[in-house]
């Protein structure tokens, strides 16, 4: 007994003499997701992020590599990040020891990040891993501070900034273009998940809707993504329909599928949208994390053609993709 | 309410054949009843659409109408109506269903849920959700032809488990509730591993919902239970007859295990091919037999019209609560299904008043 | 009718539960099977009825194989009463005799089955049953209706599987009367295995003695009840005494 707990202690204070070592590298102070100004490692090696966004965001400040374990979801713009290890699940939340076994430096989580993130939290401190928490992603305002706060632990801010900049612009032009626009000048939008599934004002839809110019007809259902009553939708009689769509690589023809299964519901073939042919699909990629503005974009030009005439969404996607991330745009995400 | 003591002094003949009337009588009512709640429910939804209005749209098909608005019809035919049909033959199925598979295997806890058909076709319906394709159109038939399979190939492995050790319904139920815990294994370990989208979707599944009604798919699944319906109710007397055991039922002509066998197998036919457009929808099943069973009795003639109509009668009502108690937003049925037809059945169980019809 | 059954040999996996048995039932009479537990007896019975399939061996009725017939007719000519019965869902007593005409009607019941049903209830003094629960009633009351059900099979051969055994006396007698009557009256063979050995005394034409899964002795009840049959199948010593029209009376003294 007493020498089991001799060894125990040893071990224990080895193990705290080396986290006090690694303490005393550099390190930055930036605010998390509670508000709070915390200190975490400058230039960290090893970084497992588990929400998506930062991973994107780490990618596009050219710093990849050092994302060494990821969470459930694959960002979309790093095909390279679906190889790294996957350390949590949606359900119940990060792997404390698949964690630990990576070795990190710094842990990026997500308030958002599983049932219990709380505990894992603790455990990660209690093994002297630095943890961060970011906003959720889900939230478009936190997009900005999140790239700065980035471009601040990596030492990247020159990058962070033109990359915030070129985000900004855009989410700043559709705001300047819509922010005047009477209650009568904004068309009223159905905005669909799933088949008469939508979104109420509690959901970052929300936020791209009423930011291109458009009045959101779920916006006071009491439920966040309410099934609704087809004939409700009738009658409101919606100016604009825009559906999400889902999938890895989807192509024109499936977009236009999905438009063209929303078009012949017996429900909506005499709602104002569809005769007016203003029925829109769009990639759920281009709905959360980094891509959201391009989203955004889309939304707008759709919504107020007249307002955005001089706005290319796509070459705009096609742009951020060459120049973020080194890559080609492939594939379809909006229809038409 | 007649009086007992007089069932003494009459005849055994008189007693038996007015109570074939009265139960008879009843039915008519009940599917009066349910076509009479077909109509309230048609005439009440989330728009403004009145209850004149609706019934003057309804009318306007066998009476020549000029005033009935376009959009009446639309809401009225292409709307309400295959979700009211699609309740209907839901509820009728189901409440079949789980009537016939209490009475083949004597057990009254025995339901499609219980028989892991269910969980069979959730599984079914996750694992196309998860691995297959997942576009928006041609994703929903993926998910209705696994969730059918899966739940037909529950049936299959659980009855051919049964048949390995003679089989006897003990051991048909219990590989049934052991696939159904290893179906519930199988989603969950989708559901862990899947990602937001998927699991959000899955989740849907497993709630289950009659707000994606269409007609297409109500005119595929009425002569389907239709039919399933009328030979199922063919074996009423083999039915009433294993209830007293199978050696009785053996020696009054009856090919027991062919019976079973055929009744299991069309029973989920009849249910996989409406939970494959609905999702899971529970309870119902389970609970509308046992109703039935305490209002009209076990005679499995009037037992299975009984169930049927009784399951029509408590989903169109849960359906319809559905989507109109905080409409537009619509509550998941399974929900109001179950605040509903719990208590019911409570009451009656506690009252347990039988023979009402005689 | 006749039943004639020849070498028949019933089985479950390697064991043989019953083997090579031989015996004739004549029109209009009684036979009882009698022995000791597991000796066969309910086994037997339902090898009769093809409730359960015999190994070997054939079932003769009037001359004709009972194998060549489909299982409905064959439930025409033979009713089964087993032991106890257990109804988890509960039917009115009326609709519990019904069942017994399934092997006459399709789906709807005409007048003359609901008459014979009514009939067979007065015959048997429970017609002011008919609309009650049949697990509301007493097991001398639960027997006489599963007796009703397979009466109204109208067949000519009935099998009863311990017809008494859960009976009190006044019960028992009733029973056996209402066997007696169906004999008498309609000419019907009657198989039942039996463990009162001075009931099967009392009413059977013939005696079957089952011992170790074959027929150790049989014929009429005085050849049959003897001590020393007795000592053999039962390990039991005994008295037998003239009894009640001269039918051996059975008391058991002490198990050897």
């Amino acid at each position: 007994m007493n020498k089991n707990t001799f060894i125990i202690l040893m071990l224990a204070s080895l193990l705290a003499l080396s986290f006090t070592a690694s303490g005393e590298a550099e390190t930055v102070q930036v605010v998390d997701a509670s508000g709070e100004h915390i200190d975490v490692p400058l230039n960290p090696e090893r970084i497992v992020v588990l929400p998506s966004t930062p991973i994107e965001m780490i990618y596009a400040l050219g710093e990849g590599k050092r994302v060494v374990g990821r969470g459930v979801g694959v960002p979309p713009q790093c095909p390279s990040a679906k190889d790294l290890p996957c350390v949590a699940s949606c359900s119940v939340g990060p792997n404390v020891e698949a964690i630990l076994d990576l070795k990190p430096d710094l842990v990026l989580m997500c308030t958002s990040n599983g049932s219990k993130p709380a505990t894992a939290v603790e455990r990660l401190h209690a093994a002297g891993i630095p943890v961060l928490s970011l906003p959720s992603s889900c939230e478009p305002d936190t997009l900005l501070p999140q790239i700065e706060t980035l471009g601040k632990i990596l030492n990247k801010s020159v990058e962070a900034n033109e990359f915030a900049d070129f985000i900004e612009k855009y989410l700043g032009l559709i705001e300047e273009r819509t922010k005047d626009l009477g209650p009568d000048e904004k068309p009223t939008v159905y905005f669909e998940c799933k088949e008469y599934k939508t979104v109420n004002e509690e959901t970052p839809l929300q936020h791209h809707i009423s930011l291109a110019g458009g009045t959101n007809i779920a916006a006071e259902q009491p439920v966040k993504k309410p099934i609704v009553s087809s004939e409700w939708v009738l009658e409101t009689n919606p100016d604009i329909i825009i559906a999400g769509a889902k999938g890895e690589s989807l192509t024109e023809e499936t977009l236009s599928a999905a438009r063209d299964e929303i078009v012949s519901r017996p429900g909506l073939k005499e709602v104002k949208a569809v005769k007016d042919k203003k029925v829109y699909i769009i990639s759920k990629k281009l709905m959360k994390g980094i891509s959201e503005p391009i989203g955004c974009l889309y939304f707008a030009k759709w919504l107020h053609p007249d307002l955005f005439k001089d706005i290319d969404p796509t070459a705009i996607h096609k742009e951020f993709l060459q120049k973020f991330f080194g890559q080609e745009l492939e594939g379809s995400y909006a229809y038409p | 309410m007649p009086i007992h003591e007089d069932d003494e002094m009459m005849h055994a003949e008189e007693v038996y054949t007015n109570a074939s009337w009265r139960k008879t009588i009843l039915t008519l009512v009940l599917f009066l009843i349910v076509a009479a709640l077909g109509l309230f429910a048609i005439s009440i939804g989330a728009s403004s659409l009145g209850m004149s209005e609706s019934i003057r749209a309804i009318m306007a098909v066998f009476l020549p109408m000029d005033d009935v608005s376009h959009f009446a019809e639309v809401v009225v035919f292409q709307l309400r109506l295959p979700r009211i049909l699609l309740a209907i033959i839901t509820g009728v199925s189901l409440g079949v269903a789980g009537a016939v598979m209490q009475g083949v295997l004597r057990n009254p806890l025995v339901s499609p849920f219980t028989l892991g058909l269910s969980s069979g076709a959730a599984c079914g319906a996750a694992l196309a959700i998860v691995l297959g394709v997942g576009i928006l159109g041609t994703g929903q038939y993926i998910i209705m032809i696994n969730a059918f399979f899966f739940s037909l190939l529950t049936m299959v492995v659980v009855y051919a488990i049964s048949r390995i050790r003679g089989a006897s319904i003990e051991t048909l139920i219990l590989a049934g509730v052991a696939m159904g815990y290893l179906f519930s294994a199988v989603i969950s370990l989708l559901q862990y591993a899947s990602g937001n989208e998927q699991l959000r979707e899955i989740v849907f599944w497993l709630m289950g919902g009659l707000y994606a009604a269409k007609i297409e798919n109500v005119m595929i699944l009425i002569p389907i239970v239709v039919i399933l319906t009328m030979i199922l109710m063919r074996y009423s007397w083999d039915l009433n007859a294993m209830g007293a055991g199978e050696e009785v039922a053996s020696s009054l002509g009856i090919n027991v295990k062919q019976v079973r066998m055929a009744c299991l197998f069309l029973s989920t036919v009849l249910t996989a091919s409406v939970i494959a457009f609905t999702g899971v929808i529970g309870f119902i099943g389970l609970v509308s037999p046992h109703i039935c069973r305490l209002l009209i009795g076990s005679d499995h003639r009037y037992l299975i019209p009984w169930s049927g109509l009784t399951g029509a009668l408590l989903l169109l009502a849960s359906d319809t609560i559905s989507r109109t108690m905080i409409s537009p937003t619509e509550i998941p049925v399974g929900v109001v299904t179950s605040f509903l037809g719990v208590p019911f059945f409570l009451y009656l169980l506690v009252r347990r008043k039988r023979r009402w019809w005689q | 009718m006749k039943l004639s059954v020849k070498e028949l040999s019933f089985g479950y996996g390697n064991a043989n539960a019953l083997e090579d048995i031989s015996l004739d039932v004549d029109e209009g009479t009684i036979v009882s099977l009698v022995g000791p537990n597991g000796a066969g007896k309910s086994t037997l019975i339902k090898c009769i009825d093809r409730i359960l399939k015999p190994r070997k061996g054939t079932v003769f009725l009037d001359g004709k194989q009972a194998a060549m017939l489909t299982s409905r007719d064959l439930s025409k000519m033979m009713g089964y009463v087993p032991q106890s019965t257990h109804e988890v869902f509960t039917y009115t007593v009326f609709d519990v005799v019904l069942m017994g005409r399934r092997p006459h009607i399709g789906w709807r019941v005409s007048a003359n089955d609901v008459k014979i049903v009514a009939k067979t209830l007065r015959f048997l003094g429970i017609e002011r049953f008919a609309s009650r629960y049949f697990d509301e009633l007493s097991g001398g009351e639960k027997q006489k209706i599963a007796m009703a059900r397979a009466i109204v099979q109208e067949p000519e051969i009935l099998l009863l599987d311990e017809p008494t055994s859960s009976l009190d006396i006044r019960h028992q007698l009733e029973v056996m009367n209402i066997v007696k009557r169906l004999v008498l009256q309609r000419r019907i063979s009657v198989v039942m295995a039996m463990h009162d050995l001075n009931l099967a005394s009392r009413f059977s034409d013939k005696v079957v003695m089952l011992k170790d899964r074959g027929i150790y002795t049989m014929g009429n009840p005085a050849s049959v009840l003897t001590p020393a049959n007795i000592e053999n199948v039962y390990g039991v010593r005994s008295e037998v005494r003239n009894g009640h029209m001269d039918r051996p009376y059975v008391m058991p003294i002490e198990p050897i």
